[in-house]
């Protein structure tokens, strides 16, 4: 009993709740008003815009208990369809609870288009604007309708040639159900904000979605493991069946920006645009600040915009923080929002006017460039506190008082020259500087080449062979050669030296050197063959090696 | 010993007498003579610092403030030190309408080139490279005569030279390669994405700009500032930064 009395005891409340905020025609959501520890007299009437549909579907009631309070809510359903695009308003919603008019705040719900339908495609590829100019932001939309039980999908992002991708804003993806032709379907949408980067036509080429569906069954069949698990992991071995889907090549032509007419001041902000300036305060302390914030939006990339400064003026200093970006990007619009909060420091008392902020835009619905204007501001400065805002009372407490030096007369200063000018670049002296290094290359060349030459001794039994040849035909003559002839071969023979050998080291040869050598000795003395001789020893030279 | 060296060899100086014309005029504050002596002292060969010193003090006294500093970064290339030449640049450069970075005189890793001209390290090359060729040749001699072969710290040292000398070299290359720079002489020039009057205008340079050069053909350069950003631009708009080419002036 007493936790039925508690809830009497608490306020009761109305409220509107809506899934989302933003719909495309044709689609249906469920809607709730809900009644929170009340009693209504009767169901709530719903106020819809002119493109919503709101039908009552009935009524729910449920206790909630938490840390010992009871909460009774009431749930009065209803399913709003979209129908018409635009912005809409759902309410207010007023109710009678208890004896007490409760009321609802409205709620505002966007409707975009309805999915674009193209000879019955599944798959879809649009583009916001397919005449774009230089600058301008456009918005690829990827679009896929199915009516099977999806189990997966797969999109493969094509290339944009002749654009980049909006640095503050990403690729959005959408899901969502409608009716259609009296059968429920299923929507998803990706859309990619991209920016005209290149002139000239482009194409974008067909994008290609990988999807698997759920099998139909042709007939009926008994009870299976996979009518059991439905849409689980283990329901999908064998029944499903996979599509490559692929859409339409998107071809575009950007055009350059008109060069004629083209303001000086021109901030390169393409789009259209409305800019505002808000002053947190129009009057200020001398010495203290206020921060005025400037607005832009529009529907243009801002990436890389900066504010314009205030034209120069002794009245007032300004700093500014750094600039916030906010896109949105919905139904292929997409929406930029910059805010820059800038102090301003007023330098004396008085009435200040901040001037105006003029940006140069190009708009290309207009095809023109315009100037987006802010108003200016006017702030009333008073005294500050003592000291305020004079920079020289500080002086006096004891900072670096030291001034920067002053320059009298400045001017660029004379040539010093020594009298002798000459010729000081690199290329009038590579002679010499090769020269230096050369002198001692070319030296060790020399140097090398000798070593060469030297090392590249000749072969002794060349030369013995051929005095062997020309002997003379004297007959002393021509044993004195014969005998020095082998001398000289058995010494190579043996290594040693030619005076040193005798006939112990000859006999070490062979049998047949030391018998040659011992006929020679005694030939010498006048005994011997000297023709015999002469052929042995060819033969032994010939054997040499 | 290197000042020294320059002197022996630079020791023919060229364009002395049209140099103390010229230098006479500028003191006595005749510029349009000054200009001229200067201009045939370079004709004649005088590429010197003083020279282009002097040239930039009379284009600057004449009004012509974009050559001035194409003659003074003329001399600071030649004389990386001078001071006087640096400051004056420094003074003109504040009055240019461009708020450019001058292209860097020298890279990081060759630091010398901030104190050294190219004709310097050229010769320090050349004596490093002379030394361990030198070192190689009394290895050679010592060999050929049958005697002991080089001591191993000998063979070191003659490498390290070699070595050294190499990167002196790639220096001084690499000093005379980065002298392809200009200035923008005229009031304002487009400089354009393609060459000739095809190319879309992106952005626009004024008198005194100090630019780098990519690229260059017969009518246009392909100019980069200190940001990244490029264009070509026509010649005439321009002078060059490089001591070695000709310096005519016509008003």
């Amino acid at each position: 009993m007493i936790l039925a009395l508690i809830p009497m005891a608490l306020a009761a409340e109305l409220s509107l709740q809506i899934d989302t905020r933003t719909l495309v025609v044709g689609q249906a959501v469920p809607l709730k008003i809900a009644v929170t520890n009340g009693r209504a007299a009767g169901i709530p009437e719903l106020p819809v815009g002119p493109g919503l549909l709101a039908q009552y579907q009935g009524q729910s009631q449920q206790h909630v208990i938490m840390n010992f309070e009871s909460t009774r809510i009431t749930e009065y359903n209803f399913q709003l369809a979209a129908t018409q695009q635009g912005n809409w308003q759902i309410g207010p919603v007023e109710l009678e609870v208890d004896g007490q008019m409760l009321r609802a705040g409205p709620v505002t719900v966007e409707v975009g288009a309805p999915p674009v339908s193209h000879r019955g495609q599944p798959v879809v590829a649009t583009i916001s604007d397919d005449s774009p100019v230089l600058g301008q932001v456009v918005v690829y939309r990827f679009q896929f309708q199915y009516d099977q039980p999806l189990v997966n999908a797969r999109w493969t992002r094509p290339e944009f040639p002749g654009f980049v991708e909006e640095v503050n804003a990403e690729a959005v993806q959408r899901e969502y159900q409608l009716m259609q032709d009296g059968k429920p379907a299923t929507v998803q949408t990706i859309e990619v904000p991209l920016v005209a980067a290149g002139t000239g036509p482009q194409t974008i080429n067909p994008a290609v979605l990988t999807a698997q569906f759920r099998a139909e069954r042709q007939r009926r069949r008994r009870r299976s493991m996979d009518d059991i698990f439905g849409d689980s992991p283990f329901g999908l071995r064998g029944s499903t069946e996979t599509k490559t889907l692929a859409t339409e090549p998107v071809s575009v032509e950007i055009s350059s920006l008109p060069l004629t007419g083209q303001p000086t001041a021109y901030s390169g902000l393409v789009g259209r645009f409305q800019a505002k300036l808000k002053a947190g305060s129009t009057t200020v302390k001398l010495g203290e600040s206020i921060t005025l914030e400037y607005t832009l939006t529009g529907n243009g990339t801002l990436a890389g915009f900066k504010v314009p400064q205030a034209s120069g003026t002794a009245d007032f200093r300004t700093y500014d923080d750094a600039p916030e970006i906010k896109t949105k990007l919905m139904d292929g619009r997409f929406r930029s929002r910059l805010l820059v909060r800038r102090a301003v420091v007023p330098e004396r008392e008085g009435v200040i006017t901040i001037p105006a902020i003029d940006v140069t835009t190009y708009d290309p619905e207009l095809g023109q460039y315009v100037q987006v204007s802010t108003a200016p501001i006017t702030i009333t400065v008073t005294p500050g506190e003592e000291g305020g805002g004079i920079v020289s009372s500080y002086a006096q407490t004891g900072g670096d008082q030291r001034e920067a030096v002053a320059s009298l007369g400045e001017d660029i200063l004379p040539v010093v020259s020594d009298g002798a000018v000459r010729d000081r670049t690199v290329d009038a002296a590579k002679v010499w500087l090769a020269a230096i290094p050369g002198v001692p290359a070319a030296l060790w060349l020399v140097l090398s080449l000798l070593g060469l030459i030297r090392s590249r001794a000749p072969d002794p039994m060349v030369d013995i062979r051929r005095r062997l040849k020309n002997l003379p035909s004297e007959d002393s003559a021509r044993l004195q050669a014969m005998e020095a002839i082998f001398r000289e071969t058995a010494a190579l023979l043996l290594g040693v030296s030619v005076h040193g050998l005798d006939g112990l080291q000859v006999s070490e040869i062979s049998e047949e050197a030391g018998g040659l050598y011992s006929d020679l000795e005694r030939s010498r003395y006048g005994g011997g063959d000297a023709a015999d001789l002469e052929s042995r020893l060819r033969s032994f030279v010939g054997g040499a090696r | 010993m290197i000042a020294l060296l320059v002197m022996l060899l630079g020791c023919i100086s060229v364009g002395d007498a049209p140099f103390q014309e010229g230098l006479t005029a500028l003191r006595a504050g005749d510029s349009t003579a000054a200009l001229s002596g200067f201009e045939r002292a370079i004709a004649e060969g005088a590429r010197d610092p003083a020279v282009y010193h002097g040239l930039g003090n009379a284009l600057y006294r004449l009004g012509h403030e974009g050559e001035a500093v194409a003659a003074w970064r003329r001399g600071l290339a030649l004389e990386p030190r001078n001071g006087d030449i640096e400051a004056n640049l420094d003074h003109v450069r504040k009055g240019f309408k461009d708020r450019v970075e001058p292209p860097k005189m020298h890279r990081g890793a060759f630091f010398w080139q901030s104190f050294l001209a190219p004709i310097e390290t050229g010769i320090l090359a050349a004596i490093a490279l002379a030394l361990g060729l030198w070192i190689a040749v009394l290895g050679r001699w010592q060999r050929l005569r049958g005697g002991s072969v080089t001591s191993s710290n000998l063979r070191l040292t003659a490498g390290l030279s070699v070595l050294l000398g190499g990167v002196l070299v790639v220096s001084t290359v690499d000093a005379v390669e980065q002298r392809r720079g200009a200035v923008v002489t005229v009031d304002e020039v487009d400089v354009r994405s393609a060459l000739g009057p095809s190319g879309v205008s992106l952005f626009v340079l004024h008198e005194g700009a100090e630019v780098a050069l990519e690229d260059e053909t017969e009518t246009h350069c392909l100019l980069v500032l200190s940001d990244g950003r490029k264009g070509w631009v026509n010649t005439r708009a321009l002078r060059s930064t490089n001591p070695a080419h000709p310096f005519v002036f016509s008003d």
